[in-house]
């Protein structure tokens, strides 16, 4: 007969071996790891995220990149272009002009999403015009209004002239400007009504004029792609891989953490209530009325009101006010299983009260203390989201809560921007997923196959 | 003959694979005869009883056979029909004490009428009530009372009052005594007896001690893993079985003349997974090598014992 | 009123009761309270390496006396002294902690008296473990070979194992931890016939190769007779009858012991037509005063109806509780 570990170590090594509980924990470290990364990014990217203009130069609701693995040309990212060539000369005294030229050839089917300028000077211009040469040799001149001299801007700010030269084709202005349509008219072919995009060569001229010697400081040509980044954009741009990222931190937390501790500690509660029995459990099922009875939510802003809104805080006085629940549950069923002679038979034989309950009566409240952690893991999520609703959680953070919030408020899913919902809900599930199979493993180790 | 059945299977289907609980059963029921269904837990004999009410639960399922009362088929019957004309009306069926067939929140009296309503049954109720329980030599009395004001042995000849509400041919009395005590056990026997004699009540009687069928059956079937290993008159099964079983089985049983008694080594097969050969040769004192090869059939002798063993 | 005769002097025996009272009150349902007598003045006693059978049906109180015997239950009144090592433990007074050193139940239901998710030789270590044994293992084995389970059973679950297999692992738990006194509370009630054998040789042998002293709790009076050296007969919570299990079986006193033997099925199939003869009515009906089993004995007197009769020797080690004697 081989040496033995009667106990917890011989449990351990079973669960070890279970290939779904390898599993549950492996998916729990590798979200541990990238809680790692998000916390390690510094705050103030925490607080871009809430600050649109942060998030300019970004394509506004776009579908992932990685579409265009499956659709070529219809799929692209964004290009960062950079002049092929500068010149700087002075044709006339008091007279300075510089002329940043970019070339690029374009195979896409449609368009750029939105095309930003990057142009600054160490002086003020007189005058900037660009020169936008299409692959059918047509040119179009804008004029660069002065307001964005030296700051970036995109072709919202010079619509003035692209309409000018859309409807001098079509012979109406279109009702809706937005940055796509603006864009139809530098990359489609005035023939097709600006419908069909034109491939080929583009050479793009920025003539500055100023009356003072100038310096390039900065240039660059953005091409907005369609599609950005592992799960697209939302409304402003935002990348929301990023903001995944960013939640996850808070979604462990918030979610897992409130679950984790309401369901436990109901549980233990309950158990040990119900385990110990007479006055004992009488006055700890008083105690369970008296939380059951707490509104929880008025208590929060009751407390919001002392304190400063800190999530963690009030993610833990949730909890607290919902152990009960699962106190009333456990309790019920510890004393189904102290019916069992067993229980009385083992105090007889000399084994003390805490390892009675963890032999018999752990193991068996297990499998619903599992059930209601991944249940309660999605539901502590969305509550985050409901304390920034009522205005008492920091406002300076991102919640997959928030996000959903947001896809929400912008009409999402009928605009058909179906990745703004499907990878943070996505994310929800995922995150009570390991507590799931955690709980199988456990539930099978201490309790045996069935 | 008023009840035969033919060939019966009832597997159940689990998680760990098929349970043959009852392979190819054949038993007979004559009016006014009690007979015994006897065999350890797990032998099958519940699961016929249940069958012959086509009350088997899930996960089990009739699988083969028939069942024919008065020469009709009952398995063939749909649901309905047999509900409306057969079971409970021609055949009843008292459980074991502490399954009572009683809820505790009505009176003994109202869940009787009730069953009388259900069934059609017309006339006075009330007298009805009074004539059962009289019948089971009880205190009509007592039928004003909860179930659980009455004891394990009244709660039992309620039951049994029930059981005879719309006057039966056949009952079926599956553990009937168990959890009761000797005196009151021998007072549902002595009742039984009376039944059969007032009322002409064929019953089948399921139990795994053999004490009591030698004190009250006529013929008993000796049920060994879903399998009747022999049957016959009592006389032959207590006084001179033949089948290794069985005297095993009686053997066993504690007489106060007995100083020791011998027990059966060994547990009955996984119904799951049954053996190769004869269902008992894993236990069998006198196993040889064909027990372990071919299962044994049926043979009748002249003395009306029918034995499945490969020593005869 | 306390009987010294059959209780044994000091040096005898190991487990005594004296005058024992297990009253309990128990409200109806419109709080009309009575009071339910368990066990009402019982003094008995168990000699050492000694099988007492106590039978009795239900309502006789023969659970609680055993349970009451090795401190899982506090009496209403009365004493109970444990014997170990030639000092007297007051049962009462001692904690459970104490007496659980030299005292072991064996229950009814293998089903719940071991919990199912665990595994055999856990069931068998823990306590050993607990009370800080050495040899753990060597313990575990013997245990296993004197209940004859195979030792490969050590790796399974309980779950796995069949209602005998438990009973016998019930066993095993119960003297794996070497008890002097061991209560059997109606261990083979719940076993088929073909099984019950099993179980009276391992007790049987148990006693033999380690001197355990037995409670062995019964209604079957039969099991009682192979297994026990004296019997008590227990009615409604008192000794009616007492004496060592040959006699008792051979030579029944007490009208109630002597309704139990003849009423107990014999093997004779040529009887079966006739009707049984039961002097003793169905009912049990307990009366207000006077002989508990008055209102249900075939020869009750008068005096039966007012008086409580007390066990008294009628021959040497054979006590009865009835007027007739």
């Amino acid at each position: 007969m081989s040496k033995r570990n009667v106990g917890f170590s011989s449990y351990l090594r079973d669960f070890l071996s279970s290939k779904i509980g390898l599993v549950g924990l492996i998916i729990l470290i590798i979200l541990l790891i990238f809680t790692g990364i998000a916390i390690s990014i510094p705050a103030k990217v925490y607080a871009s995220w809430n600050n649109p203009a942060s998030w300019n130069q970004y394509p506004e609701h776009v579908p992932p990149a990685w579409l265009s693995i499956f659709y070529p040309n219809k799929y692209f990212t964004t290009e960062e272009l950079s002049p092929i060539n500068m010149s700087l000369y002075s044709p006339a005294k008091n007279i300075f002009v510089a002329i940043i030229t970019y070339q690029f050839n374009w195979s896409k089917v449609l368009p750029a999403y939105n095309v930003y300028f990057i142009v600054s000077t160490n002086i003020t211009p007189i005058e900037e015009v660009i020169y936008w040469s299409k692959p059918d040799g047509y040119t179009l001149q804008v004029n660069v209004p002065n307001g964005v001299f030296n700051v970036p801007f995109d072709l919202t700010s010079i619509r003035g002239d692209i309409l000018n030269y859309i409807s001098s084709i079509t012979g109406k202005t279109p009702n809706i400007v937005n940055s796509t349509v603006l864009s139809s008219a530098l990359f489609n072919s005035p023939k097709s009504n600006f419908t069909t995009t034109e491939q080929g060569r583009y050479v793009i001229k920025i003539e500055i004029v100023s009356s003072s010697p100038m310096n390039i400081t900065k240039s660059g040509l953005l091409l907005l792609g369609n599609s950005y980044g592992l799960m697209g954009t939302d409304y402003f741009g935002r990348p929301l891989d990023l903001g995944v990222l960013l939640g996850l931190p808070n979604a462990l937390e918030i979610g897992a953490l409130t679950s984790l501790v309401a369901v436990l500690v109901g549980i233990f509660v309950g158990g040990i209530s119900g385990y110990l029995g007479g006055n004992k459990d009488s006055a700890i099922q008083w105690l369970t009325l008296v939380f059951l009875a707490l509104p929880a939510l008025p208590f929060l802003v009751a407390v919001s009101f002392v304190t400063e809104p800190n999530l963690e805080i009030e993610a833990l006085l949730i909890a607290f006010l919902s152990w009960p629940f699962y106190a009333i549950i456990a309790r019920s069923m510890a004393l189904s299983i102290k019916s069992n002679s067993f229980v009385e038979a083992d105090k007889l034989l000399g084994i003390p009260s805490y390892r009675v309950f963890f032999t018999h009566f752990m193991p068996r409240l297990i499998p619903i203390t599992v059930a209601y952690m991944a249940l309660g893991v999605p539901a502590g999520i969305l509550l985050a989201q409901t304390l920034a609703f009522l205005g008492i959680a920091p406002a300076n953070i991102v919640t997959w809560g928030g996000i959903l919030d947001a896809a929400e408020t912008y009409q999402a899913q009928v605009n058909g921007w179906w990745w703004w919902v499907v990878f943070p809900g996505a994310m929800i599930v995922i995150v009570a997923i390991p507590f799931v199979l955690i709980g199988f493993a456990i539930e099978r180790v201490t309790l045996g196959e069935r | 003959m008023l009840l035969e059945v033919r060939n019966l299977k009832v597997y159940f289907y689990t998680k760990r694979g098929i349970v043959k609980a009852v392979d190819d059963v054949n038993l007979y029921l004559d009016k006014g005869e009690i007979i015994g269904l006897a065999g350890e837990s797990g032998s099958g004999k519940s699961t016929i009883g249940y069958a012959i009410m086509r009350l088997v639960p899930f996960p089990g399922k009739i699988e083969g056979g028939e069942i024919l009362f008065k020469g009709e088929n009952i398995l063939k019957l749909d649901e309905e029909t047999f509900r409306k004309n057969y079971r409970w009306k021609k055949i009843a069926m008292v459980f074991q004490g502490s399954m009572s067939g009683f809820t505790p929140v009505f009176k003994i009296r109202d869940q009787i009428i009730e069953v009388l309503r259900i069934h059609g049954w017309t006339g006075d109720y009330d007298k009805r009530v009074e004539e059962l329980f009289k019948m089971v030599n009880m205190d009509p009395q007592l039928a004003e009372k909860y179930p659980h004001e009455l004891s394990g042995g009244q709660k039992q000849r309620a039951f049994i009052a029930m059981a005879l509400a719309l006057n039966p041919e056949i009952l079926i009395a599956d553990e009937p005594t168990t959890a009761l005590d000797v005196m009151v056990q021998e007072h549902i026997l002595n009742l039984l007896k009376k039944l059969r004699e007032e009322l002409n009540l064929s019953i089948i009687f399921i139990t795994h001690d053999l004490a009591l069928l030698s004190e009250i059956s006529d013929r008993d079937y000796m049920l060994y893993a879903g399998k009747v290993m022999e049957s016959g008159p009592s006389e032959v099964i207590f006084k001179k079985p033949r089948h290794p079983y069985t005297s095993l089985l009686v053997e066993s049983i504690a007489t106060l003349n007995k100083d020791i008694i011998k027990g059966i080594p060994g547990s009955m097969p996984d119904l799951s997974n049954p053996p190769v050969g004869c269902r008992f040769n894993t236990r069998c004192p006198f196993a040889r090598d064909i027990c372990f090869k071919e299962e044994p059939k049926m043979k009748a002798f002249s003395d009306g014992d029918e034995v499945a063993c490969w020593l005869y | 009123m306390v009987m010294r005769l059959h209780v044994g002097s000091i040096s005898d025996y190991i487990v005594k009761v004296e005058n024992l009272k297990v009253y309990f009150t128990k409200s109806g349902i419109f709080s009309k309270k009575y009071i339910v007598k368990a066990l009402d003045n019982v003094t008995l006693s168990i000699k050492e390496k000694e099988v007492m059978g106590v039978v009795g049906e239900s309502g006789s109180g023969k659970t609680t006396l055993g349970r009451v015997t090795i401190g899982l239950q506090k009496p209403t009144a009365g004493n109970i002294y444990i014997r170990v090592d030639k000092r007297e433990i007051n049962v009462n007074k001692a904690k459970l902690k104490d007496i659980s050193k030299y005292v072991q139940m064996i229950y009814q239901d293998p089903y719940s008296s071991i919990d199912p998710i665990m595994r055999v030789y856990d069931v068998l270590a823990m306590p050993l473990k607990y009370k800080k044994e050495i040899d753990i293992d060597r313990k575990i084995e013997e245990a296993m070979r004197l209940v004859d389970l195979p030792l490969e059973l050590l790796e399974n679950r309980v779950y796995q194992l069949s209602g005998g297999q438990r009973q016998r692992l019930s066993i095993a738990r119960a003297i794996v931890v070497n008890p002097k006194y061991i209560v059997a509370d109606e261990p083979t009630t719940m076993l088929d016939a073909s099984l019950k054998g099993e179980i009276l040789k391992i007790i049987k042998d148990a006693r033999e190769s380690k001197g355990f002293s037995f409670m062995f709790i019964t209604h079957e009076l039969p099991i009682a007779k192979i297994i026990s050296d004296r019997i008590a007969v227990l009615y409604l919570g008192k000794v009616v009858e007492l004496g060592s299990s040959n006699e008792i079986i051979k030579n029944p006193l007490h009208p109630y012991t002597q309704g139990l033997i003849e009423v107990y099925p014999r093997i004779d199939p040529s009887l079966r037509d006739k009707m049984k003869e039961i002097k003793i009515k169905v009912d049990i009906v307990r009366p207000e005063r006077g002989c508990v089993f008055y209102p249900r004995c075939p020869f009750a007197m008068p005096k039966c109806k007012e008086q409580e009769p007390e066990l008294k020797e009628i021959s040497p080690g054979h006590y009865v509780a009835c007027w007739l004697y």
